[in-house]
């Protein structure tokens, strides 16, 4: 394995790259290493054809929480919220199962305070309620400067 | 589905008073759990003949779907306050 490789594999069990980064990185370290790495790293076999060593990859374990982080230097404000990702799919999933007039007179509740909600959780599978996690957990908010930050991240 | 969360911690924290901490026992809800498993073969029979087909879905999918939610609750931690007063909130 190239010293790269091993350095892209690092940062990748460290957390610092998501998988997708890494992929794309060791695809561009095996595409300029090309021949080189082929003669200097592999094994030949039988009349010549060189093998290539597997490369490893450390999968990232799936985040758990939604952490919502507020910190104010002025005041010592703080707000710290950790919600795991299990309550927001049961949620959803327990909304889905709700009867047409429940929801119809949760929306109107909701439309009166301001809150227009029109999503229909009833058609919502799984498979939507997984899409809409996932997209959830890639989702990172940082705003704020050295007194004030606002974060909002998975973990 | 995970363990059902076990304790909840409620902790107040006031400038001009003690602070304060509270222990609440969910555990004790475990045993209520435990019934309604014990009652959700009934309810997904009585779910799958009901003549409305949105009710007889809730009267299925509530025992799971309330199991769910509420081990879910087991981790969740809201920490509010500031420097003289503060809330916090733990279910572990």
């Amino acid at each position: 394995m190239s010293e790269e490789s091993r350095r892209i594999l690092n940062l990748l069990a460290e957390g610092k790259l998501s998988v997708d980064e890494a992929e794309r990185l060791l695809a561009a370290v095996a595409g300029v290493s090309g021949g080189t790495a082929r003669g200097g790293g592999s094994r030949s076999a039988g009349a010549g054809a060189a093998v290539e060593e597997p490369v490893m990859v450390v999968k990232k374990a799936p985040p758990r929480f939604l952490r919502v982080q507020v910190r104010s230097s002025g005041d010592q404000d703080h707000v710290n919220i950790r919600v795991p990702l299990n309550l927001l799919r049961a949620g959803m999933k327990l909304t889905a199962l709700l009867p047409e007039e429940a929801r119809e007179k949760v929306q109107a509740a909701m439309k009166e305070k301001g809150v227009p909600f029109d999503l229909d959780l009833n058609k919502m599978n799984p498979e939507a309620i997984e899409e809409v996690i996932e997209a959830l957990c890639d989702f990172t908010v940082e705003v704020g400067d050295k007194e004030d930050q606002v974060r909002i991240f998975c973990e | 589905m995970s363990i059902p969360p076990a304790l909840l911690q409620i902790r107040v924290r006031e400038s001009n008073r003690r602070r304060f901490g509270l222990w609440l026992p969910l555990f004790l809800l475990w045993p209520v759990l435990l019934l309604a498993w014990l009652l959700f073969p009934f309810l997904f029979l009585l779910g799958l003949v009901w003549p409305r087909r949105d009710q007889g879905r809730l009267l299925r999918g509530l025992v799971p779907g309330v199991s769910r939610l509420f081990c879910a609750f087991r981790g969740l931690s809201v920490d509010v306050g500031d420097r003289a007063d503060g809330v916090r909130i733990r279910f572990l």
